[in-house]
């Protein structure tokens, strides 16, 4: 893949790594850090990736690795206590509509990625198993987990 | 509910595509700068390497862009766009010539003389680049060089002040596969054996199995295949030293465009305190702000200590288990650098420190993963980076690159903060590679760390 290639695909992907790094992160700055690092990383390791059609999932792979790492350093965990949810400025907050936004939050950090993939950037169950590594039953279970939580709140 | 989630986020705001915009110029420009220097530079390093201990063990030896790696045969390859011409991946094949062979356990890239085991004979070293741009390389990068041609390949035998310890050093040309060779050649061989030994390279088109890569995959790997994501675990082998070791760096002159400069040096001595007091603060690395590294009398803050253990996040989730504020000391660790060169020398300091612990085995292991099996990690207990590096000269290039003047002896003290608690597992950690250590040489494993006891 040459560098054209790669760029036009990156742009392509812009509105995924926007949405992935901010489920994650809800911190503008940080989705932004993490989007750069990934996007260098990518291109580093553009050698590695065998099938051109992979590169959506494989990059949000090494997006969702760079948000994990940045919330391990900042000491968060995907344990989000519910009821202290952090504070978002206008900045932070990616949704349109604030109620179904905040109940998207309120999920846990993996739950929540799995809803995202699934409903929002329209993977399937085994492009969210490959990208995130988990068993095709995890990602079932984090989905069902997922929209229970989610009934839950919207109801 | 995918109707209420499909529409629920805001388009990307415009700052957004500009970061995106911004990386992708990084990494148009990381492509330029990899595609001509740093390839060369590290070559050269390791080279040198390969030159200077004829006993040294390879079992891989890796570079940018390229890679020269004993899998059955060599894999050469690179998997990007190369000139059409080429194939993508290559295997490198050497028919030794009659009277040399290869030394057994230099990777497969030196060659003696059958009757005598130590003399000289051949160092070769394979590099791929994404075009055909050899010569671009070599004319930027090397001072003098007689353009010649060795068995009809295009040729340039390095002259003048590149001469290297009377060995000759020719860059050969194998169009056919996109491979320059860099050739040692030893002081006793005739030009009629240089030129059977190039004659004797050959590339045969490889597969992608036979490449290996520059960038080895981590933990957490990003690499995909088509239905599984790879992980791999690094072994670290860590080898304690003395702490008076005698170390040799290779550090650059740009301005001479050399970086074969080598300086030597040794730890003078290891202090701990808790206080900053003393210490200037421009040495500090400036992404701490000392105000809150450190009270207003200079006392070092504590550092807060997480324990999670690490779940699933369905079935098992990560829990904290402890949160303790610890309190820190300061690792400050002379080290004394001797440049007997008549050249300014700009090294690279990237020193680190590190918690280790030792199993039953005597095996070292990060203090850090408290218990494995159970996912149980503790935050880290030190810095990991230079915390503080003193003697920052005017001519320095940055923080991490000091500039030794012509034959000065400079001492240079580097600080790590870890908590008290952990000072007895502290170790300094040196790459070889990454911080350009040449001696002592344990370089037959690229994961070799030597780790000097902090207390």
């Amino acid at each position: 893949m040459d560098v054209n290639k790669f760029e036009q695909l990156v742009r392509t992907s812009a509105d995924t790594l926007y949405r992935v790094s901010m489920s994650m992160l809800k911190n503008e700055h940080d989705a932004q850090d993490c989007v750069s690092e990934a996007i260098l990383k990518a291109y580093e390791n553009l050698h590695k990736l065998k099938k051109e059609e992979f590169f959506r999932t494989w990059l949000v792979r090494i997006l969702i690795n760079e948000c994990k790492s940045t919330l391990k350093k900042k000491g968060k965990s995907e344990l989000i206590d519910d009821t202290k949810l952090p504070e978002i400025s206008s900045r932070d907050n990616p949704y349109i509509n604030v109620e179904i936004g905040e109940a998207i939050d309120s999920l846990p950090e993996k739950i929540r990625l799995v809803i995202i993939m699934f409903y929002v950037e329209d993977y399937s169950i085994k492009e969210i198993k490959r990208v995130l590594n988990i068993p095709e039953g995890t990602v079932k279970s984090r989905l069902s987990k997922g929209r229970a939580l989610l009934k839950e709140q919207l109801e | 509910m995918k109707d209420k989630l499909q529409n629920v986020f805001k388009e990307p705001p415009e700052r957004f595509t500009y970061t995106i915009e911004s990386a992708l110029s990084e990494a148009r420009n990381k492509s330029k700068t990899r595609r001509f220097s740093t390839p060369f530079r590290v070559v050269v390093a390791v080279i040198l390497i390969l030159a200077i201990l004829p006993s040294a063990v390879f079992g891989a030896v890796k570079m940018c862009g390229a890679i020269a790696k004993k899998v059955g045969n060599y894999g050469v390859a690179i998997d990007i766009n190369i000139n059409e011409d080429a194939p993508k991946f290559v295997k490198m094949n050497v028919d030794v010539p009659e009277g040399f062979k290869e030394q057994p356990d230099s990777g497969g890239l030196k060659f003696h003389r059958d009757c005598e085991e130590w003399v000289f004979g051949f160092t070769i070293m394979p590099m791929r680049f994404y075009e055909s741009i050899y010569y671009n390389v070599i004319e930027r990068n090397v001072k003098e060089y007689t353009k010649m041609t060795i068995a009809s390949r295009p040729t340039y035998e390095l002259t003048g002040t590149d001469d290297y310890q009377g060995l000759r050093r020719y860059f050969v040309w194998y169009e056919e596969a996109n491979v320059l060779i860099l050739i040692y050649r030893g002081e006793t061989v005739t030009d009629d054996e240089l030129e059977a030994f190039v004659n004797s390279i050959t590339f045969t088109e490889g597969t992608e199995e036979d490449h290996d890569r520059f960038f080895e995959p981590e933990n957490n790997s990003s690499e995909m295949t088509d239905d599984t994501a790879s992980y791999y675990e690094y072994e670290y082998n860590y080898v304690e030293m003395q702490k008076d070791a005698q170390l040799t760096f290779i550090g650059w002159n740009e301005t001479a465009g050399e970086s074969e400069l080598q300086v030597r040096s040794k730890i003078k001595d290891i202090r701990v305190t808790d206080n900053v007091n003393g210490l200037d603060t421009n040495d500090i690395y400036p992404s701490f702000d000392i105000n809150e590294v450190a009270d207003s009398k200079g006392k070092l803050l504590p550092k807060t200590i997480e324990i999670w253990q690490t779940g699933d996040g369905v079935n098992t989730e990560s829990k904290l288990l402890s949160c303790e504020s610890k309190e820190q000391k300061l690792v400050l660790i002379d080290i004394e650098y001797v440049n007997t060169t008549d050249k300014e020398v700009t090294l690279f300091i990237p020193h680190r420190l590190k918690t280790l612990t030792k199993d039953a085995y005597g095996n070292y292991k990060d203090a850090v993963e408290i218990d494995k099996a159970q996912a149980i990690t503790a935050t880290e207990y030190c810095d990991i980076e230079v915390f503080y590096m003193s003697s920052h000269g005017s001519n320095d290039k940055d923080f991490y690159c000091p500039v030794i003047m012509p034959n000065e002896t400079r001492t240079i003290t580097i600080g790590f903060r870890c908590i008290d608690e952990q000072l007895s597992n502290a170790y300094l950690v040196l790459n070889p590679i990454t911080d350009g250590v040449l001696a002592p040489d344990y370089s037959d494993n690229p994961n070799t760390y030597l780790i000097f006891k902090v207390q």
